[in-house]
């Protein structure tokens, strides 16, 4: 799920704590984020484009962080919408409901996890880079501005 | 970017994949949901029961207990149902009203059946009802509108189930189910009276009168009634092709004693 590639220099201190701290704000807001995901998603939009004109290396962990929140949005969007219609309307509780539960719990555990792994190794200036969002993030971000 | 691609196809089967193989897994029964709802509605409808016996003077008469059976039994038949899903009580109430609940009590007060013109009218109110049971419609309007917690503290026993089973009883005896629950009642309620051969096209007699009730301002449960005129036009539509051949539910006689029995 994490790998380590190379980076094309060694991050300074104050990148590092930068970098970290994107990771952070998706952590801070996970308790308002769980039952409004798209909370999630403004928090580290707001920070990204706080620090949209920083160095490569904050610019680059800021959009991994920011688009992580993607895939945990749909998920804990979809579980929220599905359980809103059984409290709401005739849907009655299944074994697909439970079964989306149990993985979206799962889902959000592990990303709460690594979000924590990356956070702490951002902040000692190592470059972690994040199945999907990883090799996604690197095409969007160019290390010039 | 074709990185990105191979991950993110490999991520939406994965998911899937474990959602599939997790779903095949019969967690409502592991975790034992289904026995304990049953256990919980089994004690519910057992104190609303009692509850009704305590407060409800419910008449009977046999004749009048015999012409309900009939009118029951033939709607059953007719449609396939169990006998013993529904039990139809005649109770003695001023207030037009009729009602199910859980557990398949199907209540119809005494100034109801007086109000009505004729036995057919009767079969539509009953019809109605007994979609409500069939189609699990109190669970659902229980679950919604009275809420788990108090359904709970109700089926839990103890010093606040009695002010709780008496909310219950109000949400279900005086409050309509929503707007989709009620047509698709009613709409039952045709098939359930054309199968039987009894004429469906009542039903619309049924609405005009809780109407003329409204307009009269009684203070009834039919004011919470969403949109008779709506209900009526859908009735008007559902029937305009059915052609019984006029053969009465009730015989004169059965439908004067019904009418008559809690006097």
């Amino acid at each position: 799920m994490i790998s380590k590639p190379t980076f094309p220099y060694t991050p300074q201190e104050y990148e590092a704590e930068k970098a970290s701290n994107a990771y952070l704000m998706s952590l801070v807001v996970v308790i308002v984020g769980l039952p409004f995901p798209i909370i999630n998603l403004i928090a580290t939009w707001g920070y990204y484009m706080g620090q949209r004109k920083s160095s490569y290396f904050i610019r680059w962990h800021c959009l991994q962080a920011l688009l992580s929140q993607i895939s945990i949005v749909i998920i804990n969007a979809f579980a929220m919408g599905w359980t809103w219609s059984i409290i709401l309307t005739d849907r009655s509780l299944s074994n697909g409901y439970l079964a989306y539960m149990a993985l979206a719990i799962f889902y959000n555990l592990l990303e709460f996890v690594v979000t924590i792994v990356t956070a702490i190794e951002t902040r000692k200036g190592q470059h972690l880079s994040w199945w999907m969002y990883g090799p996604l993030t690197q095409v969007l971000c160019k290390p010039k501005l | 970017m074709k990185r990105f691609f191979l991950h993110f196809s490999l991520s939406i089967l994965l998911f899937g994949s474990i959602w599939y193989a997790l779903s095949q897994i019969d967690w409502i029964e592991i975790l034992g949901l289904d026995s304990l709802s049953q256990k919980t509605e089994q004690k519910l409808e057992d104190l609303l029961w009692d509850a009704i016996q305590d407060s409800e003077e419910i008449c009977n008469e046999p004749q009048a207990k015999e012409a309900l059976q009939s009118m029951w039994t033939k709607i059953c038949e007719a449609n396939q149902l169990d006998p013993n899903s529904v039990q139809i009580h005649l109770v003695k109430n001023n207030e037009i009203n009729a009602f199910a609940l859980p557990g398949g009590h199907i209540l119809i007060h005494s100034a109801l059946v007086q109000h009505l013109e004729s036995p057919e009218e009767l079969a539509g109110v009953l019809g109605h009802e007994v979609a409500h049971v069939q189609l699990n419609h109190i669970s659902k309007k229980l679950a919604k509108e009275v809420g788990v917690s108090l359904l709970l503290s109700a089926a839990g026993g103890g010093s606040a189930a009695g002010e709780a089973i008496k909310e219950i009883l109000s949400q279900l005896s005086s409050s309509a189910y929503d707007r989709g629950l009620e047509k698709e009642a009613d709409l039952k309620s045709v098939e359930y009276l054309k199968n039987a051969g009894i004429n469906p096209k009542a039903m619309i007699g049924v609405m005009e009168k809780l109407e003329t009730e409204i307009q009269s301002d009684l203070p009834s449960w039919l004011g919470s009634h969403p949109d008779l005129s709506e209900r009526k036009e859908y009735l008007k539509i559902a029937t305009a092709h059915i052609v019984l051949t006029e053969k009465s539910v009730l015989d004169s006689a059965a439908w004067e004693g019904l009418k008559t029995a809690c006097d």
